[in-house]
């Protein structure tokens, strides 16, 4: 009886089981991400007096830290998301006295945040991305002249 | 630091996006030759007309390697949007003269990105241009010999007819 109802229960336990190892996975996906990238030391990539820019070394990418929030991209997501706000025109935001130019909203792909923007924070999230992508791009023109000078050396 | 930009894309920014640009230059020259290939058919010009949609798939051809090039090195090929396309055109004449117009102008685009990829010492897209730059000999080679029977034919009586019929046999040989 023990035996039969042992093996009546097991698949019970082995589902819920799997069902609890599912929804963790799917909760990191969703929600862990953040806090996967927080057990690393993340390296300053750049940060102002309103921002930081931040790359995880183990997830290979960057965090952007702006206004209280923090949003996840990848090389490429960031470089389009700062294209993105370099082409808001605040000139005509400045200029347009309607509601609607007040703000700009930017939902940038791949990330579940939604940036509802003043004309400051353009401003200051303009100077932030352009720090962080001279920065990112200055790493990788030393990395490319050490690895040429290491060729140079050795040959 | 970890050098993401590298690990992402061999391609610098600037050269992903002249690549993209030569993209689209490739398409708009595709969708015209289509267009002029229309046009031909319709003035009863049957070689033309098929000698240009020839042109149109070759041109779909480049664009896609192009397309197939900025990907494989880990960038992102932008499928373009084509406007603008001409659907009618003054003469018979002026249909082949823009052609070696487009022909000179790809020729002076991919010669541009050469220069870039050099000053980049990006010599890997530099040596996937030197394909490109020996068929633009061909494609200005081709468009000239063609101009050229309209003056030696003529397109007074049945000119146009001989043209039509003579353009097929027109082709290049390297020497």
């Amino acid at each position: 009886m023990i035996n039969s109802g042992f093996f009546y229960v097991l698949p019970y336990v082995y589902l819920d089981s799997f069902l609890i190892i599912c929804y963790i996975c799917d909760s990191s996906n969703r929600l862990g991400t953040q806090m996967f990238c927080k057990n690393v030391k993340l390296e300053d990539v750049f940060e102002s007096e309103y921002g930081a820019v931040r790359q995880c070394n183990n997830k290979n990418c960057y965090w952007l830290y702006f206004n209280g929030t923090q949003t996840k991209f990848t090389v490429r997501d960031l470089f389009l998301f700062k294209n993105r706000v370099d082409q808001i025109n605040i000139e005509k935001m400045l200029t347009d006295s309607s509601v609607s130019c007040d703000f700009e909203i930017i939902m940038p792909f791949r990330t579940e945040r939604c940036f509802v923007l003043s004309v400051c924070d353009i401003v200051r999230l303009k100077e932030l991305l352009k720090g962080a992508k001279f920065m990112i791009e200055l790493n990788s023109e030393i990395k490319s002249c050490l690895n040429r000078g290491l060729y140079i050396v050795n040959n | 630091m970890k050098d993401l930009l590298k690990l992402k894309s061999s391609l610098s920014e600037e050269i992903e996006n002249i690549l993209n640009e030569q993209i689209k230059l490739e398409a708009h020259a595709s969708s015209l030759y289509l267009s002029m290939s229309s046009w031909c058919d319709d003035q009863g010009l049957e070689n033309a007309a098929e000698f240009f949609a020839k042109q149109s798939d070759e041109e779909r051809e480049h664009m896609l390697k192009f397309f197939h090039f900025v990907n494989d090195r880990g960038g992102r090929a932008i499928s373009p949007e084509i406007t603008n396309i001409p659907a009618d055109f003054d003469s018979f004449r002026s249909v082949f003269e823009q052609t070696l117009q487009q022909e000179m102008y790809v020729t002076e685009q991919i010669n541009n990105i050469a220069d870039v990829c050099a000053k980049a010492k990006d010599y890997t897209t530099f040596s996937f241009l030197q394909w490109f730059l020996q068929e633009q000999i061909e494609e200005e080679y081709v468009a000239r010999r063609i101009l050229e029977l309209f003056d030696v034919i003529g397109e007074a009586g049945t000119g146009r007819w001989e043209i039509d019929k003579q353009l097929l046999h027109v082709s290049y040989e390297e020497k």
